[in-house]
């Protein structure tokens, strides 16, 4: 089978077990609250009624692999006249045509369950939104390759930047990661902390549920040992925190190896390719034409070791935080040190000049601002509310106000922004940093925006709109504000470089 | 290819902030006004047939019942602003882009490129069909809010601009 004919194709039929994987994480992903109420009905019922239980199981596995076939054999594609079209959907029929100009970025995965069969799924991602992003499963790998080149190569009429063909084995490696490498990744990487953060609540309400009979017996046999309930209460306490901060560590350190095994970034001509991945491999691709912005990212830990984050930002692509589901797919180089961070970034924005930035710091005026508004405001609103019900003892609440001090006084240091030639870029944290580096000529839109104490103050909040999210600055003087719209409106109307 | 990248003085480039901004059409701040007017009446309606008829308990149906009494007030402190705010928005066109201005207490500017514009539409809903006004609507790609809709345009005004900024935002 030829990906190039002209005629209506149809998938390997092994792309089945695509569909039925994703049907089976969707309906995880998407209905796991349903599901632990069927699996509590039956965990309650199995013993009375086996053969409900057995027959209800197979209705879903049965329900399952019909949804996947008919997604299999409702599912064509055809490629001609420089557009990929797809027809898909069982119950509501869609079809989609993908020109090969607006394509944004060609991946190619290899997915777990496609490895013994040599097959990989090809991610043709279109720049806006979700609806223009088509996968095509069971596609053997030289098919895909073929593809990619041929959407590369006729999507745009300007001639291809030279060594644009170059094998991806044959360019030399801009950047190799090592176990290293991926080990000081995953001991950086905050994800963990934050997701046990957001565990904690739901690992207490299983603690309640399953009783204290456990943690009573192993109280006991603390205090048996010390001799002290206190002390063993503490010990208890110490090494439960231990355990959780060691367990945690090792699953960052493990998704680390999972997502980033063997990771390495080339540069083919205008393209960057990455590859890397343990139980499912990837092969990104994408148009340095493309960037929209790039992300440089230092957690609190990172930042003792002098480790980076890069995020190189597409049309359509929002923050991390604001798309979660989507993050895995961002490209990302994982722990880079601040050399190989300086010697990238100019490879990914040609002219930037980011050691030489000079960051301003926004207005002073930021932090009464926003704890007037923010934390003061809000808190007196929700003491007042809370001493209905509890009496004056909510006003403890206030608390709030002199802890907040110090937090808003520090994100106000963070907070800053440059202009450099042709190059802007903002910086934010707290504890982490975050810079983001952007080409002016990509800003489609600048607002300002005041609110009376603006005025008063002369300031302005300032919100550069790219096609990958905005970038807001806060409180920055007027003149200043004024000359960076004029600069920005310089840039983005003089150009003619391809922008998107 | 040479390549050159001349630095460019931020002090001699044209200053978007001297732009004077031309006023939206005159009947639009009473199309605002009317449109205001009509969500506060509906709003006061819906909470007078609660507090009058028996779909709510009698305990809710009389704060239901003071909020409403309190309604026409703040309608009636809300409204002239609303009017203020339509009389103060403005837009300025320029060579290569189009400034608009709204809000009267948190003020906004908004600078859009036509070069930077995918596509538009104009607007005309029931009421501004009666008043002879449009909405044009810039979009830009990537989303995010990122666009731009000018209201209060009378309806020639409105095709004549989506005309130049057609003309402006067309590939050199």
């Amino acid at each position: 089978m030829s990906v190039e004919d002209t005629d209506w194709q149809r998938l390997s039929p092994l792309a089945v077990i695509y569909w039925i994987v994703r049907i089976a994480r969707n309906t995880v992903g998407e209905g796991w609250a349903g599901l632990a109420a069927v699996g509590a009905w039956a965990a309650t019922v199995v013993d009375e009624h086996p053969g409900a239980v057995v027959a209800g199981a197979l209705v879903i596995v049965t329900a399952l692999l019909l949804a996947a076939v008919l997604s299999y054999l409702r599912f064509g594609y055809c490629v001609a006249d420089g557009r990929l079209r797809v027809q898909r959907g069982v119950l509501r029929r869609e079809q989609l045509v993908l020109d090969f100009a607006g394509v944004q970025s060609v991946d190619l995965q290899l997915p777990w369950y496609f490895r013994p069969f040599g097959l990989i799924v090809l991610r043709v991602d279109s720049a806006g939104s979700a609806q223009g992003e088509v996968h095509l499963p069971g596609v053997s790998l030289p098919n895909a390759e073929r593809l990619r080149e041929r959407i590369y190569s006729e999507r745009t009429e300007r001639p291809a930047p030279s060594g644009a063909d170059t094998a991806v084995g044959q360019a030399p490696a801009l950047l190799s990661l090592g176990p290293r490498d991926l080990v000081l990744y995953g001991l950086t990487n905050d994800t963990m902390l934050w997701a046990a953060v957001v565990l904690a609540p739901l690992a207490r309400a299983a603690d309640a549920g399953v009783g204290e009979n456990w943690s009573d017996a192993l109280m006991d046999s603390a205090t048996a040992l010390t001799g002290d309930r206190f002390i063993a209460g503490l010990g208890l306490f110490a090494a439960a925190l231990l355990a959780v901060i060691v367990v945690l560590t090792a699953l960052s350190v493990a998704g680390a190896f999972v997502r980033f095994q063997g990771f390495t970034l080339w540069r083919s001509g205008g393209r960057f390719r990455q590859r890397g991945g343990l139980a499912s491999k990837e092969d990104r691709t994408l148009d340095r034409a493309k960037i929209q912005s790039v992300v440089c990212k230092q957690t609190w830990l990172a930042r003792a070791i002098g480790r980076y984050e890069l995020i190189l930002r597409q049309a359509g692509q929002l923050p991390a935080e604001a798309q979660p589901q989507a993050a895995a797919q961002r490209f990302t180089i994982p722990g880079v040190d601040a050399h190989r961070t300086a010697s990238l970034l100019p490879r990914f924005l040609p002219g930037l000049k980011a050691r030489r930035m000079h960051f301003s710091r926004v207005h002073r005026g930021y932090i009464g601002h926003t704890l007037r508004w923010r934390v003061v405001a809000p808190t007196v609103v929700g003491a007042l509310a809370l001493s209905i019900g509890v009496g004056w003892a909510a006003l403890a609440v206030l608390l709030i106000v002199p802890v907040a001090i110090p937090i808003v006084h520090r994100y106000w240091r963070c907070l800053g922004y440059a202009v450099d030639g042709a190059f802007a870029a903002t910086r934010e944290g707290f504890l982490g940093q975050r810079w983001r580096f952007f080409p002016l000529f990509k800003v489609h839109r600048i607002d300002f925006r005041q609110s009376p104490w603006h005025r008063r103050q002369d300031l302005v909040d300032v919100h550069l709109w790219l096609a990958d999210g905005p970038a807001h600055i806060p409180c920055v003087p007027r003149p200043d504000a004024e000359t960076l719209r004029d600069l920005v409106c310089y840039h983005v109307e003089a150009t003619g470089k391809a922008w998107i | 290819m040479s390549f050159t990248n001349p630095s460019v003085d931020p002090h001699t480039l044209p200053a978007a902030g001297q732009t004077s901004f031309e006023p939206l059409a005159p009947a639009y701040p009473w199309l605002a006004l009317l449109r205001a007017g009509l969500h506060w009446l509906v709003l006061e309606l819906v909470l007078l047939v609660v507090a009058g008829t028996g779909i709510a308990p009698s305990e809710v149906r009389a704060h239901v019942l003071t909020v409403a009494t309190v309604v026409p007030a703040i309608a009636a402190l809300a409204l002239p602003l609303r009017w203020a705010e339509a009389r103060r928005r403005g837009m300025a066109v320029r060579h290569h882009d189009l400034l608009h201005r709204w809000g009267l207490v948190w003020q906004h500017e908004s600078v859009l490129a036509f070069s930077r514009i995918q596509h538009m539409e104009l607007v005309q809903g029931p009421l501004e069909r009666v008043f002879g006004l449009a909405t044009l609507k810039c979009y830009t790609p990537g989303g995010h809010a990122a666009d731009l809709s000018v209201e209060g345009l009378t309806a020639g005004w409105a095709a004549r601009l989506r005309a130049h900024i057609l003309e402006g935002a067309a590939p050199p």
